[in-house]
């Protein structure tokens, strides 16, 4: 279960990695909005990253294809039209590396958690409908359309 | 002067935006290496000449921290500042990191000019052994002239 004191360090984290690296607004929302505001895209990037010890929690982060493609062509100074789905999907799984990386530097500040390895996809016919046991949902909010956190 | 550089991360993307970043420093770059992890990391530096490492830690099959040991291991290339650029922020990592001889550390999330103010330091001090070593005159990497940073 997530306390408000993780919420609250998370969406600082996302802050921090989507404003300073991507220079991209994305925010937490109070509550997960009701079905017919998700407006949900063909593709989702998921990444996947865990950090063990006594802190120990496993996330997963559903970005919308917009939201990657556009943070990926900016990143890497390269028209979206031009990017393939290797780049975008790469810069995505660093994107979730740095945020659940800031996350457990402010959770963890004596280091005593190891922070793995993130591992990213492309999904279709994405639902957060669909939410992995045990995990709570958390929904940000951004200028290309809602992206999904799930913590357990 | 121009330095030679290597990039260690398991992002390309991530690799692709120091090259470019390092690239817009106002350093003299002599070439810009690539590994994708601390073994690839080491091959390349056998191979080549390198000035300056700037390295990922938290990477598959060899991370930062086990090349960085490797590196200070080998009698050839102990001299060589590694640098670490991670997303691992705390005190303690970065304090084990320095232990081990790390020549700096930068946390990810980065500014741009963070990477350049800390490379710039880094090579002056490399930049100003190797000239007490071949017995030659001083200077500085990036002198407030060509200091600008074109981000």
């Amino acid at each position: 279960m997530i306390t408000d004191d993780i919420r609250q360090k998370l969406n600082e984290a996302v802050v921090e990695v989507f404003g300073t690296m991507y220079f991209t607004p994305v925010d937490l929302l109070s509550e997960v909005p009701p079905e017919h505001q998700w407006h949900l895209q063909d593709r989702y990037i998921k990444a996947v990253i865990a950090y063990t010890g006594p802190l120990a929690a496993q996330m997963e982060l559903y970005f919308p294809f917009s939201l990657g493609s556009n943070i990926a062509a900016g990143f890497l100074g390269i028209d979206p039209e031009k990017l393939n789905e290797k780049q975008i999907v790469d810069t995505m799984r660093e994107a979730a590396n740095m945020i659940v990386g800031s996350l457990l530097g402010k959770l963890d500040p004596h280091g005593d958690c190891k922070l793995g390895i993130p591992a990213a996809e492309m999904v279709k016919d994405y639902s957060p409908q669909s939410v992995p046991p045990g995990s709570t949902a958390l929904a940000f909010i951004s200028d290309f359309g809602l992206m999904w956190v799930f913590f357990k | 002067m121009a330095f030679n550089i290597l990039v260690v991360d398991d992002s390309e993307t991530m690799r692709a935006v120091i090259k470019k970043t390092v690239n817009m420093c106002g350093i003299e770059i002599g070439a810009l290496h690539e590994a994708g992890n601390g073994k690839e990391a080491l091959v390349v530096l056998e191979a080549e000449w390198i000035d300056v490492v700037l390295s990922d830690i938290n990477m598959p099959e060899m991370g930062g921290i086990e090349l960085l040991q490797a590196v200070k291991n080998d009698n050839v290339l102990r001299n060589i500042p590694v640098i670490f650029i991670s997303t691992e922020s705390s005190q303690t990592r970065k304090e084990e990191a320095e232990s081990f001889g790390a020549a700096a550390y930068i946390k990810k999330p980065f500014m741009p000019e963070h990477i350049r103010d800390v490379l710039l330091g880094v090579l002056n001090k490399a930049y100003a052994t190797r000239m007490l070593a071949e017995g030659t005159g001083g200077g500085t990497v990036g002198t407030e002239e060509d200091d600008s940073c074109d981000f």
